[in-house]
């Protein structure tokens, strides 16, 4: 009996395990092995410090946030010579994947400096013109949604609606793919940014408003959303031509959140200063 | 911001951007008198341009019924009831515009939409603004009423949607005064959407990105007139280039109408964007209404519609609408005749100031055969 009770005890004490916490800073811990495939179950993340990074509203650039969001973002990097992996966790208490009017995708995204260095401004850069540049890797819910086929026209949004007949649906000669490309205008466009694609995104800036598609595309990742929390890894290269970390050194990143559900896209976002972040070994 | 002038509420006003007017600015006439909201334009504009998936709610051109009518819903209402009361001091208009009274965290004063605005695009089709009294009949200025306004992008002087987008993705073309979401660049923040008080750009949420009314702009390159001013059956359209006031043709049919004759006027000037459809305002709604919505001249505007009959220039140029395909860069009356000329002043349309009326015989005596229609 007294063993049985030992053995509850111990497993309770297991499954409410405190993370390892690091407060002054971020603390990414080496994890051998392939870290492109990690998802947010992988038992690596237990050997992880948790940092908990506060979000502040984006207060610089215009448009701005009526009122805040997600105040915090909970965070875990694991690392080796070649990855970077990073587990973001917030809580929201709505699951916001798909965009429509009004309506805007939940979404996170890390930064780092460009260069080695002199840190530039921590929104982005800076002014534009005056700023350094940074580079930002992305994750949106609407993009994962898209890169998984979710979003097939309409009837993913209104199921129950009718629409009147594509054009491009009744190509009888020809190529039919070449025709609905011409009425997908941010396609024919080649926006990298738009509804296709990869559910993680490099992007580059150099001041607000000025953010756009890196032409080194090498990271990658995917969220879960699950009883009011969102748990997002990204994952990316040590070495990048931009953008390379020398883990030797105490490095810094920074973080931004976007709740879809309160009106969050572009500026109107989530945001962080920069955090120093120290690679353990 | 910086200062630039807006003559349709003549005076300085603040712009995120410094004023630079094109080389040449897209204009046109719509008069409303002669719209029977037949949404001929509203199909040939759908089929063209927004076929798309995700564009099914999209009509970059539109015809709604007046007051009752809005798509999206009660976007005019709206942006009135943002905006608040403002005065004109005679054709100065002293209240504020949408960038003078842009909140402290927005570019532009404006309100988004959510897709439920747009689920009714005929809402209020056809009803008079009140009950029609028992032994009512009409004449003048009509005690119940309604009007169709036809509307496109306003391709203003000073958009909203450019102003709010902060990344840039929207630019106004040096060459001819169009607006348009560059597709490549747009992210889909949607603050062009909150912004542009005429709700003229749509979120394509199937791509991720808004789009808008172009103006056609492959057309204009070849010298013809929108797709939905072609089709218009009732001939309400002509599309043209409008000069500054200073820089005013006499001899351009728009410049002509709004600023020598001042019979067709901005929509809703007093928000501030320069609006470049100029519309001429109704003859039988009472002036209350067309004050506020198209400023202090609607009145005259009317009087002087009234009386173009009597005025060969007026009703001249007013036949050239939906008389040619091409854009109408000229116009000159000769003797009984409005021709119309392009921008090398080669002749485009040659149409009969008043078209000639012919009565027939009810019965026709070779046929042996009666007619209804006898003119």
């Amino acid at each position: 009996m007294r063993i049985f009770i030992a053995l509850s005890m111990l497993s309770i004490f297991i499954s409410c395990e405190k993370p390892k916490v690091s407060e002054d800073r971020i603390k990414a811990v080496f994890a051998e092995g392939d870290l492109r495939e990690i998802t947010y179950a992988d038992p690596k993340w237990k050997e992880a410090f948790e940092t908990t990074v506060k979000l502040e509203t984006q207060q610089i650039a215009l448009p701005k946030l009526e009122e805040p969001g997600v105040s915090e973002v909970r965070t875990k990097v694991l690392y080796n010579d070649k990855w970077l992996a990073f587990l973001l966790d917030w809580n929201d208490a709505t699951q916001d994947k798909l965009t429509q009017i009004g309506l805007f995708s939940d979404a996170a995204a890390i930064q780092f400096p460009s260069q080695q260095g002199e840190l530039p401004d921590n929104a982005m850069g800076g002014l534009p013109g005056s700023a350094g540049s940074v580079v930002i890797h992305q994750w949106k819910a609407v993009w994962q949604e898209a890169s998984l086929g979710n979003i097939k026209g309409v009837k993913t949004f209104y199921p129950n609606t009718w629409s009147d007949v594509y054009i491009f649906e009744e190509v009888k000669q020809g190529s039919r793919a070449e025709m609905e490309k011409m009425y997908t205008t941010s396609v024919a466009a080649g926006n990298p940014l738009a509804h296709h694609g990869a559910a993680v995104r490099d992007l580059e800036a150099a001041g607000f408003g000025s953010v756009d598609f890196s032409p080194e595309q090498s990271s990658k990742g995917s969220g879960l959303w699950k009883e009011g929390k969102w748990s997002v890894v990204i994952v990316r290269p040590v070495k990048r031509e931009k953008g390379s970390l020398e883990l030797s050194k105490l490095q810094y990143m920074a973080f931004a959140v976007w709740d879809g559900s309160h009106g969050e896209t572009g500026a109107r976002k989530m945001r962080s200063g920069w955090i120093p972040i120290q690679f353990v070994r | 911001m910086a200062k630039v002038f807006n003559w349709q509420i003549n005076r300085e006003m603040d712009y995120w951007y410094k004023g630079v007017r094109p080389e040449r600015q897209f204009g046109a006439i719509f008069d409303i008198n002669k719209c029977i909201s037949c949404q001929t334009c509203t199909v040939a504009c759908k089929t063209t341009w927004t076929a798309g998936r995700g564009q099914e709610y999209m009509f970059w051109n539109n015809v709604e019924s007046k007051p009752y009518g809005f798509y999206p819903i009660m976007w005019d209402v709206k942006a009135l009831s943002l905006l608040g009361a403002g005065e004109w001091n005679g054709d100065v208009y002293a209240g504020k515009t949408i960038f003078e009274s842009a909140p402290a965290k927005e570019r532009v004063l404006g309100w988004q939409p959510t897709d439920y605005d747009y689920a009714h695009p005929n809402i209020g089709e056809d009803e008079v603004n009140k009950a029609i009294d028992t032994g009512a009949y009409m004449t003048g200025k009509h005690a119940a009423w309604m009007f169709y306004l036809a509307r496109i992008c306003n391709h203003c002087t000073y958009p909203a949607c450019l102003a709010a987008c902060p990344r840039g993705a929207i630019y106004k073309r040096r060459e001819d005064g169009i607006v348009l979401v560059n597709q490549q660049h747009c992210r889909g923040y949607q603050e062009c959407v909150r912004a542009c008080p005429y709700k003229k750009v749509f979120y394509n949420a199937v791509e991720g990105v808004s789009q808008k009314c172009i103006a056609c702009f492959p057309k204009i390159e070849a010298g013809e007139q929108p797709q939905c001013f072609v089709a218009c059956i009732g001939k309400i359209r002509m599309q043209g280039w409008i000069n500054p006031p200073d820089k005013a043709q006499e001899d351009n049919p728009i410049d002509y109408l709004v600023y020598v004759r001042k019979v067709a006027l901005p929509l809703f000037p007093q928000l501030g964007l320069e609006p470049n459809v100029y519309y001429i305002p109704p003859v039988h709604v009472p002036d209350y209404f067309l004050t506020q919505m198209f400023g202090p001249g609607a009145n005259n505007a009317v009087e002087t519609y009234l009386k173009a009959r009597e005025d060969k220039t007026l009703a001249g140029i007013f036949t050239l609408l939906g008389s040619t395909k091409f854009t109408v860069n000229y116009f000159k009356i000769e003797g009984d005749e409005a021709i119309g000329y392009d921008s090398q002043r080669n002749e485009i349309a040659r149409v009969p100031v008043t078209e000639p009326v012919i009565t027939r015989a009810s019965f026709d005596e070779a046929l042996q055969i009666g007619r209804h229609n006898i003119t």
